[in-house]
């Protein structure tokens, strides 16, 4: 019985350890295999080598459990027969934000790549002495070789020591590289922004930029280049990035020969986008400094020259305008004081006989003019004022950049045309019939458009008229301030269109000019196109419609009709040389019908809304970005 | 020579002219299968749709990465695994291929044109595509990448120069090796690595060429984790090296 009783108790026993073997076993595994360094039993006695014991211990992982990674190794048993093999690692399990960003990468979305193909050190992976950067450039440089992308430019200059030189995460970041398909429009136009902003961001560092001696200009003159304008308003498909010219990697001074900027081989970067351009093409400056006399006496002075003419232009007619609307202003005062009763313009004529003063074919063609340079302005300053708010709510009016810069060039071959169809018909004014003879008269002549020596003499009574010291001068077909309209549409046709269709093909241009012209042609372009358009929206705008006798509106380059009380009012040498000579039956005319009225009112109206709409946007602009 | 005889003569050129239009490639009047964003085949498969994905890269490849439950079938083998395809002929087949779009004489596309599939559609952008979008894959029997610096092809003949007895192995198909190679490379299709890595010489170094440096990773890590002890890749493939070859840059 005794014997039973010990083989009852010994069988018990046995159970009880039976079941702390089968229960409790796989938890004390899970639980010991926690710390390594307490239970060296269970994975140390196995895994002996150094890496997993001291090496793992020292690591930045050292505080965690075997099994806080290795998670699904929940029987030693079954483990150790082989039964149980660890499964890959989910590293997302703690570096959550780690694992999320790099679904995105492209050694993963590339090439499959998991953490541990980078981190194969990962069981003792620890802080680099050489700090995080240098760290970076060794993991990197064990696929993409140091020779070819980190033996020189910025990563040399970190592995010598400077901590300030980018390492390839500053500009493919970590665990995010970007992956962009080469055969893909959208994708290469998102990595030209992507790292030209990331240049940016260490290149316009001030801080930075003192310590390491280099000039934040350099982004600065891009931005304000026309590669710099076009990709930062939106539209980097077309136009070179920093990484364009300056290759991506092994980033030299220019002075070096094995530099993508040596002279030796500007031709090779430029030939990366443009084709078919003159050997001289490369002397074009991508950042172009034209307040700096020291990069070019040639820009220098064509800024001084261009900010010298709309100093010069807008002095002079802002002043003549002021001092316009001051004497007509106090004129109105001084008979509202004597009891004038205010009337509107001329009414008693209304109903009177109009002359015909404009053909339709001057009509239509400042209609073309106005749709045009409305055009012209409203696709061309959003690049101007890229920075600014509404310039990509602009350019997204035309459907993005392309399509405003299609626009632009449509509109500029329709003011060309105006140009050259008025250039002839000045050539049919001068040289009728083919008759040279009293040409030099017509051309000094009262129905020319060339300025003469009485214009001059008008200048100077309008001013006297201004301050009241004569009477207001008489004017004949032409005033003085319609002439320079002319020849202002003259002057910058002649300098907007051609620098810009040096703009617009400046390969072919490198064959007639040198390279810098390019620079000299955006100045120009860009200095010209703003004086044209403030000059039109002000000036323009009041000497033709906002003078008090004609405003809100002059409709007769609408209409072509001109009231024959205004002609004599406002021009009476041509009046009275109209009717000397009997011509001035013939010219009269019913007023226009009511459509002509209707169109003249509303589109002339909406023109000069937009017009001072568009000033008010440009000098908010130029004043605060 | 008779008149019969030269009558012969002119009927056979005759036939010879005109047999090409009747004996033109099997399936070549077939359109390619219609181009599919990957969240539609998300669409389809969260409606339940019967939807077969194939993976038409190797097999290799497949097994390293792929949209969960795809089929393994390999462009070139038709013969081999076309008696995987389904047998309901409704049901929808996408195929995929990497970073490279399906080519267009994909053996196993025309063989499921062939086999009368009516619902055949290629997924625009491949893998690559689908992981962009932030959808899963799964990896049967993953590879680890093994780190080591490729080859560019401005340095080339250094390489080779220093490596003496090294062998270059053209990846492609032997349709593409043969279409253009470098000088002294050998064809051993990635598609088929897997059964003649064997017969590569162990003794000797050897460098891995694709079509445009995006396949040649994983075979270079396979033949290391096989033991081969010096495997380099040309960077960029024969794209690259074209290019340079143009360029005189890469």
């Amino acid at each position: 019985m005794r014997s039973r009783g010990n083989i009852g108790y010994g069988l018990c026993f046995a159970l009880i350890v039976c079941l702390a073997l089968g229960g409790i076993w796989p938890a004390g595994i899970v639980q010991a295999a926690g710390n390594p360094s307490e239970a060296p039993r269970n994975c140390q006695s196995c895994h002996a080598d150094a890496v997993f014991k001291a090496g793992f211990q020292a690591s930045a992982h050292g505080r965690n459990t075997c099994v806080s990674c290795h998670a699904d190794i929940t029987d030693l048993r079954r483990h150790m027969t082989g039964e149980n093999k660890p499964g890959p690692v989910n590293c997302g399990s703690c570096h959550r934000d780690v694992a999320s960003r790099f679904k995105k990468d492209v050694h993963y979305v590339k090439q499959n790549f998991q953490c541990q193909d980078c981190h194969q050190d990962i069981h003792s992976i620890r802080k680099s002495q050489g700090g995080f950067k240098v760290a970076a450039v060794e993991n990197c440089t064990q696929c993409h070789s140091r020779e070819d992308y980190a033996l020189l430019g910025h990563s040399g200059a970190l592995l010598k020591g400077n901590a300030d030189a980018a390492a390839c995460t500053d500009c493919h970041g970590l665990h995010n590289t970007p992956y962009y398909d080469p055969s893909l429009e959208r994708d290469k136009a998102a990595a030209r922004e992507n790292y030209t902003r990331r240049c940016r961001s260490c290149h316009a560092d001030v801080k930075m930029a003192k310590r390491n001696q280099f000039s934040t200009k350099t982004v600065a003159s891009y931005d304000d280049s026309y590669h710099g304008k076009v990709l930062n308003i939106g539209y980097p498909q077309r136009v070179a990035g920093c990484a364009d010219c300056h290759l991506g990697h092994n980033i030299l001074p220019k002075n070096d020969p094995r530099s993508a900027m040596h002279p030796d081989n500007m031709k090779a970067a430029c030939k990366a986008c443009h084709k078919g351009f003159h050997d001289r093409f490369v002397s074009f400056d991508p950042h172009p400094e034209p307040l700096d006399p020291r990069r070019s006496l040639v820009y220098y002075w064509t800024e001084v020259f261009m900010i010298a003419l709309l100093g010069g232009t807008f002095a002079f007619f802002w002043l003549h305008t002021i001092l316009w609307w001051r004497r007509t202003y106090s004129d109105k005062c001084r008979e509202g004081k004597a009891g004038f009763i205010e009337k509107t313009t001329f009414p008693e004529c209304r109903e009177e006989k109009q002359i015909q003063r404009f053909p339709v074919r001057d009509r239509v063609m400042h209609v073309l003019l106005i749709l045009s340079f409305f055009t012209l302005v409203m696709t061309g300053f959003p690049i101007k004022y890229y920075d600014s708010p509404w310039a990509k709510i602009l350019i997204n009016m035309w459907g993005g950049a392309y399509r405003a810069g299609l626009f632009h060039r449509i509109a500029a071959l329709v003011l060309c045309g105006l140009f050259l169809y008025t250039l002839w018909l000045s050539l049919q004014f001068l040289f009728p019939k083919k008759q040279f003879r009293g040409s030099l008269k017509r051309l000094f002549g009262p129905d020319s458009l060339f300025p003469n020596f009485k214009d001059l003499k008008d200048i100077i009574g309008m001013f006297k008229w201004f301050f009241g010291k004569e009477e207001m001068p008489k004017f004949d077909r032409w005033t003085y301030w319609e002439k320079f309209d002319f020849f202002a549409v003259f002057w910058g046709m002649t300098a907007i269109g051609g620098s810009g269709f040096m703009l617009w093909f400046p390969e072919k241009f490198s064959y007639l000019l040198p390279g810098w012209m390019i620079n000299v042609a955006a100045v120009v372009h860009s200095e010209e196109a703003f004086l044209a358009a403030i000059f039109i929206f002000t000036v323009h705008f009041f000497n033709n419609h906002f003078v008090p006798n004609k405003f809100p509106l002059e409709t007769n380059i609408f209409t072509g009709r001109y009231r024959l009380e205004a002609l004599r009012h406002e021009r009476p040498l041509e009046y009275e040389r109209l009717m000397a000579e009997g011509r001035l039956d013939a010219m009269k005319r019913e007023g226009p019908g009511f459509w002509t009225q209707l169109f003249a009112g509303a589109f002339g109206l909406a023109s000069l809304m937009l017009g001072l709409l568009l000033t008010v946007l440009i000098f908010w602009a130029a004043l605060f970005y | 020579m008779t008149r019969y005889e030269m009558r012969s003569i002119k009927l056979f050129f005759i036939i010879m002219i005109f047999l090409p239009m009747f004996i033109s490639p099997a399936g070549a009047d077939q359109k390619p299968p219609p181009r599919i964003e990957p969240r539609a085949v998300v669409r389809m498969m969260d409606n339940r749709e019967s939807i077969v994905l194939i993976n038409v890269l190797s097999f290799l490849e497949c097994m390293d990465s792929r949209i969960p439950a795809s089929l393994c079938i390999a462009c070139e083998e038709k013969g081999e695994k076309a008696g995987l395809l389904p047998r309901d002929r409704n049901a929808k087949l996408v195929f995929y291929g990497g970073n490279t779009p399906v080519e267009a004489g994909c053996e196993i596309i025309r063989e499921a044109q062939r086999q009368g599939f009516a619902n055949l559609y290629i997924l625009k952008g491949g893998l690559t595509a689908w992981k962009r979008a932030g959808y899963e894959v799964e990896s049967v029997n993953r590879i680890p990448r093994v780190l080591w610096p490729a080859v560019k092809p401005g340095n080339l003949k250094p390489w080779l120069n220093s490596a003496p007895g090294a062998l270059m192995i053209d990846l492609r198909s032997p349709v593409a090796y043969q279409s253009h190679h470098i000088s002294g490379a050998v064809n051993m299709p990635l598609v088929s690595l897997h059964r003649t890595y064997q017969d590569l010489p162990w003794d000797r170094p050897l460098l891995v060429i694709d079509a445009d440096g995006s396949r040649s990773f994983l075979a270079a890590s396979y033949l290391r984790r096989k033991g081969f002890e010096n495997v380099r890749r040309l960077e960029g493939g024969m794209a690259a090296w074209q290019t340079w070859n143009k360029r005189g840059a890469p």
